[in-house]
């Protein structure tokens, strides 16, 4: 028999974590931004990360996505941290342990009200050994310069890399191969091991299409 | 917090309220005292109300995971609590913002309309047999938009892959 005083026994009924409106908090006295748990959180104005793209090309060339994407996996090894310490904190429960649809739906809520766009996971071809990852509304992709001409989300590439890698206790390496700064209606990040992905890695240079792509890498 | 009260902190150099803001301030204003009487009762009552609820679920759905069952009661509670909070603020978009997206979202997941949709059925009927018509008028707002969010469409999981553990 279900008891209700003992469903309601822990301090809260655990819900909406990252809603936007209490996860996101501030002290305008003091120009700070914290999460709900008092973590500072860093916003990033539109032209800040257009001066880094530019900054980049003129600084580095044809390597400023390597160089973004690193900086993505330095990022995203804190990122993967946080979200592994507020989830646990909140759902009381190891992120290892909680099911798919659970930590979908905390990484979709907490990717939006961080304000990374929308992210879908695709796992269609995770017994190949690969994930796919869907985002749409990028500020990356929406700050990339004009003639930047492959897919220009290697900084969040990277967070998904470190973070997975992460998750996963595996060394992970993830590429990009549509990005809506080319016109392409969302950005695809293929999250698999490096040395499988690196086989591809070229087509993505001549800009060959996603499906091609997943063509060779499930052959 | 009601648009309108939000109005007067952020406009009042500029104009003062129109006649019919006015009215609707005066309308939230008397009805607060019972607002705050309503949320006094549905905090106090919840366990009596959904406790007779719980033994109907379990007799109704026999099958069922007790997990899930359960996670549906917590959601429900969930629900119970935030309504009375956007009824206590007069304020749909709370709700929206705070609870119902994620709901919406958590129904669809987990596949679990039946289950929702038959709890705040029962849930309603509680309600409507403990609270007078005012109270009723009070809280409905926002028990419906609740159960507008109802609809039996599940998102398609793969089984194959039920824990994080379980990705590569």
């Amino acid at each position: 028999m279900i008891s209700i005083a003992d469903l309601l026994v822990q301090p809260r009924l655990p819900g909406h974590y990252y809603s936007s409106q209490a996860y996101v908090q501030g002290d305008l006295e003091m120009g700070l931004l914290e999460n709900r748990r008092g973590d500072r959180l860093l916003a990033i104005p539109s032209p800040l990360i257009e001066a880094i793209y530019s900054g980049l090309l003129r600084e580095t060339g044809q390597a400023a996505g390597l160089v973004l994407f690193n900086c993505g996996r330095w990022w995203g090894k804190n990122f993967y941290i946080r979200f592994r310490d507020e989830v646990t904190d909140y759902y009381e429960k190891p992120l290892v342990d909680m099911s798919m649809a659970d930590f979908l739906h905390c990484l979709k809520d907490c990717w939006a009200t961080y304000g990374w766009g929308k992210l879908e996971f695709d796992q269609l071809h995770h017994q190949r050994g690969f994930i796919l990852i869907r985002t749409t509304n990028s500020a990356f992709a929406n700050s990339a310069p004009a003639d930047y001409q492959v897919p220009a989300c290697s900084l969040e590439a990277g967070v998904l890399s470190a973070f997975f890698s992460q998750l996963v206790g595996r060394d992970l390496h993830t590429i990009q191969t549509t990005c809506e700064s080319l016109g392409d209606t969302c950005n695809t990040f293929i999250i698999g091991t490096r040395s499988r992905l690196d086989a591809v890695e070229s087509m993505i240079e001549k800009r060959e299409s996603h499906d091609s792509i997943m063509a060779v890498l499930c052959a | 917090m009601k648009p309108v009260i939000e109005s007067l902190f952020h406009d009042a150099a500029t104009h003062y309220l129109k006649p019919d803001a006015t009215v609707e301030v005066s309308q939230y204003m008397s009805s607060l005292k019972e607002r705050t009487r309503l949320y006094r009762t549905i905090r106090d009552q919840e366990i009596t109300w959904m406790q007779p609820i719980a033994d109907d679920l379990e007799q109704c759905f026999p099958t069922e995971q007790i997990d899930r069952l359960e996670n549906s009661l917590r959601n429900a509670m969930l629900s119970l609590r935030h309504c009375a909070m956007a009824m206590l603020m007069d304020d749909l978009a709370y709700l929206e913002v705070h609870f119902l997206t994620w709901f919406q979202e958590s129904i669809e997941i987990h596949d679990t309309f039946d289950l929702d949709s038959h709890i705040h059925s029962a849930l309603r009927q509680q309600l409507s047999q403990a609270l007078n018509t005012s109270q009723m008028r009070l809280i409905s707002p926002f028990l419906y938009e609740v159960e507008s969010r109802f609809k039996p469409e599940a998102i398609i999981n793969d089984d194959s892959l039920l824990t994080v553990a379980g990705l590569f």
